[in-house]
């Protein structure tokens, strides 16, 4: 019983590993086609548009109300210290450094990763992959490069986005409902902002943006047996990213901030 | 120049179960070979292991006397640039236009702009019988024969010189079907091309083969003149050649 049981483990831990190192080759192919020609530029631009100008509406609604969400909160929680002034400095900080990657990352894997898993994995069941392949062109240089690209260069100019919102909606309800002067709301904020709070969550974004695109493409790229297939394809990829997301949330805070 | 496709002792499995059990055949250049075989009998798998999309367990596979395995990425995609391949649902990009579909090889290369691709696009649509005006369509808006007609214009659009047809008439109705023959035999005879088709449409193979061989569990089981399909001597390819359930081939059904 004891055997079967480590038999078992075993072969979940060989399984875990042969699945990480075949998203890790996936990953470095797909990578060497963008320094490699022919490059599919039309492509690139296809997905950068998808992802950065289509994604924008969710995007900005999740940062506007997140913001007006963080005002209020830290306000009637800050209540209790007599620490009201610094509502405009925590909705900078929350904003640029976390909720503005991590929400944007996670709309983004819910609107994006989910379709590439989707799109992709029905070209597999249909073997439009393989078509590719008999039309003389690598399915990773023309599907899964410019998904890469594109998301990762996309998401940082939407988490930029973001971020303006949302310190917009910290300011709209510190305003208009909490009672801040507005000149002294943006002072606060511009003055505790530095740099680097910003750059990290740009790069957060960045690293989101990879996440997404490569768990996307990785799940349906590989899907298999029809419309199930590719339903689950679908689930995996939007799972997956979301869970990469929160991860690599930490991983790059302490890279940055760690003392 | 045309392409001679040699399959020497093919095996492939998967899972444990074995598909190919040492296919051998040969096809000559200019020459066109139909393969027939019931429902999983590994005509499809055979056929995905010559285009390099499945690699055998064992066995060689010579196109012009070369073995496919051992060519470098570069041979292979200069292997590919002569080939063109006819799936059996048609695997039409979706999001593409029609006329970027079927000039996506030429596109792909560089090989022309996009204003010549949608002329070059007008006329190929023209030899399957296709409207210039189809080439604006999405895929997804065309009927079933359409698109077997647009499938079969990319994959000769790029003139090559070895065509692989898949089940080129399962979905259609008879004339249908007999249209698409007789769009395929053209389309070879145009290209002077070697051909290899799978099917198991008995009509359709006589009309499209010169040569036919019949896979049975894994094996070639008899190859000759397609003209003879039905009259054979060879039990096994009569009885599929009739459709008669009676014979040495056997369906496995579960009651």
């Amino acid at each position: 019983m004891v055997l079967g049981f480590l038999a078992g483990l075993g072969r979940i831990v060989l399984r875990a590993c042969q699945e990480v190192g075949g998203l890790a080759l996936f990953a470095l192919e797909a990578l060497s086609h963008l320094v490699r020609p022919p490059f599919h530029g039309r492509q690139f631009l296809r997905h950068f548009i998808e992802v950065a100008y289509f994604s924008l509406p969710v995007v900005a609604l999740t940062a506007l109300f997140t913001g007006m969400v963080l005002a209020l909160q830290s306000y009637t929680g800050f209540a209790r210290f007599n620490a009201q002034s610094a509502v405009a400095s925590v909705v900078a900080l929350s904003v640029t450094r976390e909720l503005g990657p991590v929400l944007a990352g996670l709309m983004v894997a819910g609107r994006i990763g989910a379709a590439m898993a989707a799109e992709l994995g029905t070209m597999r069941v249909t073997d439009q992959i393989d078509a590719l392949t008999t039309l003389s062109t690598d399915p990773m240089k023309y599907l899964v490069a410019p998904r890469l690209l594109a998301a990762t260069l996309a998401l940082p100019l939407l988490v930029l986005v973001a971020d303006i919102i949302g310190v917009m909606g910290g300011y709209l309800v510190g305003t208009a409902k909490l009672g801040f002067v507005p000149a002294l709301f943006l002072n606060s904020t511009w003055d505790v902002l530095e740099t680097m709070d910003v750059v990290s969550g740009l790069v957060k974004a960045a690293v989101f943006g990879f996440v997404i695109a490569l768990m996307g493409c990785w799940c349906g790229y590989r899907s298999r047996g029809g419309a199930q297939g590719v339903g689950m394809a679908t689930t995996s990829a939007v799972v997956l990213a979301s869970i990469l997301i929160l991860a690599l949330d930490y991983v790059v805070t302490e890279a940055f901030f760690a003392q | 120049m045309t392409l001679t496709v040699t399959l020497e002792g093919v095996c492939k499995s998967f899972a444990g179960k074995t598909v190919l059990e040492g296919v051998d055949i040969a096809v000559a250049a200019s020459s066109s070979l139909v393969v027939l075989g019931g429902s999983g009998s590994g005509k499809s798998v055979m056929l995905k292991c010559i285009l390099g999309l499945i690699t055998p367990d064992a066995g060689r596979i010579l196109i012009d006397g070369r073995d496919v395995a051992a060519l470098s990425r570069r041979e292979r995609a200069a292997l590919m640039d002569r080939i063109g391949m006819l799936f059996q649902n048609g695997a039409l990009f979706d999001s593409l236009p029609v006329w970027e579909n079927v000039c996506f090889k030429l596109l792909a290369q560089k090989r022309i702009t996009r204003r010549a691709a949608r002329d070059k696009a007008a006329e190929v649509l023209a030899q399957v019988g296709l409207a210039a005006s189809v080439g604006d369509l999405s895929p997804a808006e065309l009927s079933g024969g359409m698109q077997k007609r647009v499938a079969l214009a990319r994959a000769v659009a790029a003139a090559p010189d070895l065509l692989f047809f898949d089940e080129p008439t399962t979905g259609l109705d008879p004339i249908m079907g007999a249209v698409i023959d007789g769009l395929i035999v053209d389309c070879v005879q145009r290209l002077g091309a070697t051909a290899i088709s799978i099917t198991h449409d008995m009509a359709s193979a006589r009309r499209i083969g010169q040569r036919a061989a019949m896979i049975y569990q894994g094996r070639i089981v008899w190859d000759g003149p397609a003209a003879s399909l039905g009259q054979t001597g060879n039990a096994m390819v009569d009885q599929f050649a009739r459709g008669e359930r009676e014979g040495p081939i056997s369906m496995e059904l579960r009651r």
